[in-house]
């Protein structure tokens, strides 16, 4: 299982998604979201309804192909 | 036939920073775009013999640190590369809870070529190295001026710690996990590598150096005053007085037969210096009875070098 922590890009499809529907969609783990407008180091697991954004950093976890799609479709 | 070990794990961190927002993106998606790579996946498995499945990439940007009302931000323009680091160190620490036995990274996603990854990652994996440091072959990567002031810097680490270090600051190195307790990190800016070279030292841990090719930035994030920021990190940590520096920085030039460039000379002399007892200056070797030397000091010279070159000395239980 490989992980992952980037930024989403304004323009990926994945904004305005769930977290569950990301998790459902793309077969990947949200490990956590971190919003650095409000703080620098707090990471927190997300609930499942909410709103992924460009703000969010997020942590994915899943298998290798997984979450290389994950990587290029939230970095479009 | 290579043995995979599925248990290690790699913690990869490539600080993708750039005053250019759109070059700093594509800097990441280019680190993310290598890290996740089948081919990157079927190396790390056939050539270094782990699973690929336990890379773990971080790839920071400025939105990283996007915070409100951030004034270092607002001031510099960039975030602090060594904070970033060392957060990302912390928070790694904090989510594992148990860190031993795996492999940490870090690469400069501007002007290191990828490539180096590999090559510090085998000399972690399969040449058994605690620490591992990568310095720069014939093209630099950066100014003359600067390569200047870095050897200094290296001169004044040679003064304390009396080991001879071949390059320190190329932007690319890694350390077994196991490591990450004895050191203490708490570079701020650019100062992060001194910093976590110095803290090994410290701790009687000598790296080892691979060559690799450093390429020039098209952006550079560093600024003259970085120098001085570094000055004074080292100044405080070594426990250097005023002093000392000049007269280092006076021994460096005759025996170099290089001259430290102007501005740096006097922002040095105007710096306030950290205070400190009167007889701190002392310098204590951390290894007596040696000095050490790399096989190849003057890093930048190697005509023959070649990629993944091993130079100097690399054993880190030779010495004591």
């Amino acid at each position: 299982m490989t992980k992952s922590e980037f930024s989403i890009k304004k323009s990926s499809p994945i904004c305005g998604k769930t977290k569950s529907q990301i998790e459902k969609e793309f077969e990947v783990k949200v490990e956590h979201g971190h919003n650095p407008k409000f703080s620098k180091t707090k990471r927190v697991e997300l609930k499942s309804n909410t709103h992924i954004t460009d703000s969010l950093i997020l942590k994915v976890s899943g298998s290798w192909d997984k979450v290389a799609q994950f990587i290029k479709v939230a970095r479009s | 036939m290579v043995i995979v070990d599925y248990l290690r794990k790699i913690f990869a961190v490539s600080p993708c920073y750039s005053k250019n927002i759109k070059e700093e993106e594509t800097r990441v998606d280019k680190v993310l775009a290598f890290l996740h790579s089948g081919e990157t996946g079927k190396r790390i498995k056939k050539e270094i013999g782990l699973d690929p499945e336990g890379l773990e990439s971080y790839a920071l940007s400025r939105k990283d640190h996007e915070i409100i009302g951030n004034i270092k931000k607002e001031k510099i323009g960039i975030v602090q590369k060594g904070d970033a680091i060392r957060d990302k160190i912390e928070s790694i620490k904090t989510e594992e809870g148990q860190i031993s036995g795996h492999f940490f990274i870090m690469f400069d996603g501007n002007q290191i070529p990828y490539e180096s990854f590999f090559v510090v990652l085998n000399q972690l994996v399969n040449e058994k190295k605690s620490v591992v440091f990568a310095c720069r072959s014939d093209s630099p990567g950066i100014s003359q001026e600067r390569k200047d002031i870095e050897d200094f810097e290296l001169f004044l680490l040679e003064k304390k710690y009396r080991v001879k270090l071949p390059d320190g600051q190329c932007g690319c190195w890694g350390f077994r996990t196991d490591d990450l307790y004895k050191i203490a990190v708490c570079g701020s800016g650019f100062e992060i590598e001194l910093d976590i070279l110095t803290s090994f030292l410290d701790n009687k841990i000598l790296s080892s150096f691979v060559h690799i090719p450093v390429e020039s930035p098209k952006v550079s994030d560093f600024d003259p005053i970085h120098n001085i920021d570094k000055m004074f990190y080292l100044a405080d940590k070594l426990r250097l007085t005023k002093d000392f520096v000049l007269n280092a920085m006076e021994e460096f030039e005759t025996t170099t037969g290089r001259k430290l460039d102007e501005e740096y000379k006097e922002g040095v002399i105007q710096l306030t210096f950290p205070e400190m007892e009167k007889d701190v200056d002392r310098i204590t070797p951390v290894f007596p009875g040696y000095v050490l030397s790399a096989e190849c000091n003057v890093r930048c010279n190697k005509k023959d070098c070649e990629f993944g070159d091993k130079i100097g000395v690399s054993s880190d239980s030779d010495y004591y």
